[in-house]
């Protein structure tokens, strides 16, 4: 299984801030495949950078982050590349949609490269579903950042992962589609027995709140 | 894992439509420096080379300074063998060609269209054959082979400008007429007729150099043994004389021949001296050359840079959804290969157009010649070379900015 272990792992910006107090930081924590988790905390506190560090996208903290037993200290660039291609499906906060693709384009771009990944029928009804299906041959530049967000995660569950990070999916979502988001999302982690971290500042979500672990 | 699509549509994203077209044409005005500076290099080396070949020099002609009005017979007005020597001994000089004279009266019959005109006290010369120029067709002439009669002379290129001269226009010689002019030597041993024979003239040339009507000189020896005999040591002395020197050292000689009286052709010496400002003009080239040649590379280096710069959110987002390194490094190496090769061949046909059209036509004034092709393969191998190099380079950097954009 790909779990994904923190040890004593503390972000060198958030200890120079003197962010160690928080759950997260320092201590074993431990993210099991297949189970689902929230990270909740206001801005600044390190939700994204959390996410970053999983990514390989950053490496500026101390302590050991191992995943699927390996500690990832002296990872590769190709090992690296390798976990994000097979192990992660990724929203980013800033949804990186390549703005010069339409909609469709952008989802296609992760989704045809992998075997398994969700056939065009799949994605048209998931669109359908989040209300930007007729928005799927448009450029995503012309579109509303909660429009962008519901591509974006349409891209992201198009493709086989073991772990799902959704980096605050749901910041410019009225509650309506949050339901339908988290639906999807539930159902997709679930048919890939996947693992799904998601950050929101709002630890009141009642919708995120009675379904997934805290950590 | 499947090649990603739409990456080129992404990475040059980063790029507008006129940024590229911006880096394009710094790129190839980098490629363009940078083939001016090898050529320019190599045609530095070619002339320098050339020099110590003999294509770097060039042939003045001497005579002495009339001091007196008359026939010109003076002792003043022949070369000694100690001048000779003298001049000969200069450094800038490399060989000295002395011309034999007529010693023989001589006439000339022109035929101008079935109109006989004859010119008395008509000279011919002889020199080395090896400076002469101008010869199209052949310049031997022996007593014992057929057709003796018929002998090559070489005319001076300005014959048809002197014909009408001396004539006070009465002759106007058009250059298409020349080739079928009937000419007729005519020797005699006094200037009272009849002459002894005559010996029909066929024209070999033109030539830019000499300023005489010019015979082989077996065909002189004949006629100065054969109708007239050296009646003092002066009358085998020469009057002009061809020097052969070295365009680098044209200062020497200009100095040597003012010291001393001897006339020339100015022309010929102020192109020698251009000839010599233009050599330093090379050599500024050359020494600017590599200068010139790190600069492009550094141009060439800032542009991808730039391009890297510009397209980072767009590498970053591909990464990021599990995009290799190696794909997006192979991207843009393809990319820049093919960029570079069309970049470094618009630039050999700049550089093909500059020179052929503007350099050579600009040279053409000048003694000396650029050798070889109009771009040599010394520069074609260089800008390959450049281009690899370039590759390589452009990999590295790319490589150390892939890592750089996750180094965080």
């Amino acid at each position: 299984m790909a779990d994904i272990v923190f040890h004593d792992v503390m972000p060198q910006p958030l200890r120079e801030l003197g962010r160690g107090e928080d759950t997260l930081w320092y201590g074993r924590h431990t993210f099991a495949q297949g189970e689902s988790y929230g990270i909740f905390a206001e801005s600044g506190r390190g939700k994204t950078t959390a996410l970053s560090l999983i990514a390989g996208i950053r490496k500026d903290y101390s302590g050991s982050l191992v995943i699927q037993d390996n500690p990832t200290q002296n990872w590769s660039d190709s090992q690296w590349s390798a976990w994000r291609a097979d192990g992660l499906s990724i929203v980013p906060q800033g949804l990186r949609l390549f703005d010069n693709l339409t909609a469709l384009e952008n989802i296609q771009f992760v989704a045809s490269r992998f075997e398994g990944s969700a056939c065009q029928d799949q994605i048209e009804d998931w669109a359908r579903d989040l209300g930007v299906q007729p928005l799927l041959h448009k450029k995503t530049s012309i579109l509303s950042f909660g429009q962008r967000q519901r591509i974006a995660l349409i891209r992201a569950l198009s493709k086989p992962y073991k772990w799902l990070l959704l980096d605050e999916p749901f910041s410019h979502l009225d509650k309506t589609n949050q339901a339908i988001v988290w639906e999807l999302v539930m159902a997709d982690i679930q048919s890939k027995q996947a693992g799904l971290i998601i950050t929101s500042l709002d630890p009141d979500n009642k919708l995120i709140d009675l379904t997934i672990k805290k950590v | 894992m499947r090649r990603p699509p739409f990456l080129t549509r992404i990475l040059i994203s980063g790029l507008r439509p006129s940024q590229l077209v911006m880096q394009v044409a710094g790129l190839l005005f980098s490629f363009v420096l940078m083939a001016i500076a090898v050529q320019g290099f190599i045609d530095y080396q070619s002339i320098r080379d050339a020099s110590k070949e003999g294509i770097g020099e060039d042939i003045m002609i001497l005579s002495k300074p009339v001091a007196k009005t008359g026939f010109g017979d003076a002792e003043e007005v022949f070369f000694r063998q100690s001048e000779l020597d003298s001049i000969d001994s200069l450094s800038s000089v490399i060989d000295v060609y002395p011309f034999q004279r007529n010693l023989v009266n001589m006439s000339l019959l022109i035929n101008v269209k079935g109109a006989p005109i004859r010119s008395d006290m008509f000279g011919v010369e002889c020199v080395d054959p090896a400076i002469i120029d101008g010869i199209e067709t052949d310049w031997s002439w022996s007593l014992s082979q057929d057709g003796a009669t018929e002998v090559p002379i070489l005319l001076p290129k300005d014959f048809l400008r002197l014909s009408s001269v001396l004539t006070s226009g009465f002759i106007s010689l058009a250059e298409d007429d020349l080739t079928s002019l009937k000419l007729k030597l005519l020797p005699s041993d006094s200037l009272r007729y009849p002459t002894k024979a005559f010996f029909n003239a066929k024209i070999a040339g033109y030539s830019d150099r000499i300023s005489a009507v010019l015979v082989p000189c077996a065909f002189l020896e004949h006629l100065n043994t054969t109708f007239a005999y050296p009646q003092d040591d002066n009358d085998t002395l020469s009057k002009r004389i061809a020097v052969r020197f070295d365009l680098e050292r044209i200062v020497e000689l200009k100095k040597y021949l003012a010291d001393h009286g001897y006339e020339t052709n100015e022309t010929k010496l102020r192109t020698g001296e251009n000839a010599a400002l233009f050599r330093g003009a090379f050599i500024a080239v050359g020494m600017l050359g590599f200068f010139v040649l790190l600069l492009s590379l550094t141009g060439v280096l800032l542009t991808v840079q730039l391009m890297l710069t510009r397209s980072k959110n767009q590498i970053e987002s591909v990464l990021i959804q599990g995009v290799g390194p190696v794909v997006v490094l192979s991207w843009y190496l393809k990319g820049l290969a093919l960029l570079f090769l069309i970049v470094s061949v618009v630039a050999v046909f700049v550089v093909y157009g500059i020179k052929a059209m503007v350099v050579l036509p600009f040279l053409d004034g000048f003694s000396f010649a650029v050798e070889g092709q109009v771009l040599s393969w010394q520069t074609f191998v260089f800008l390959g070379f450049v281009v690899v190099t370039m590759v390589a380079v452009n990999a590295a950097m790319i490589f150390v900015e892939l890592r750089r954009i996750f180094i965080r």
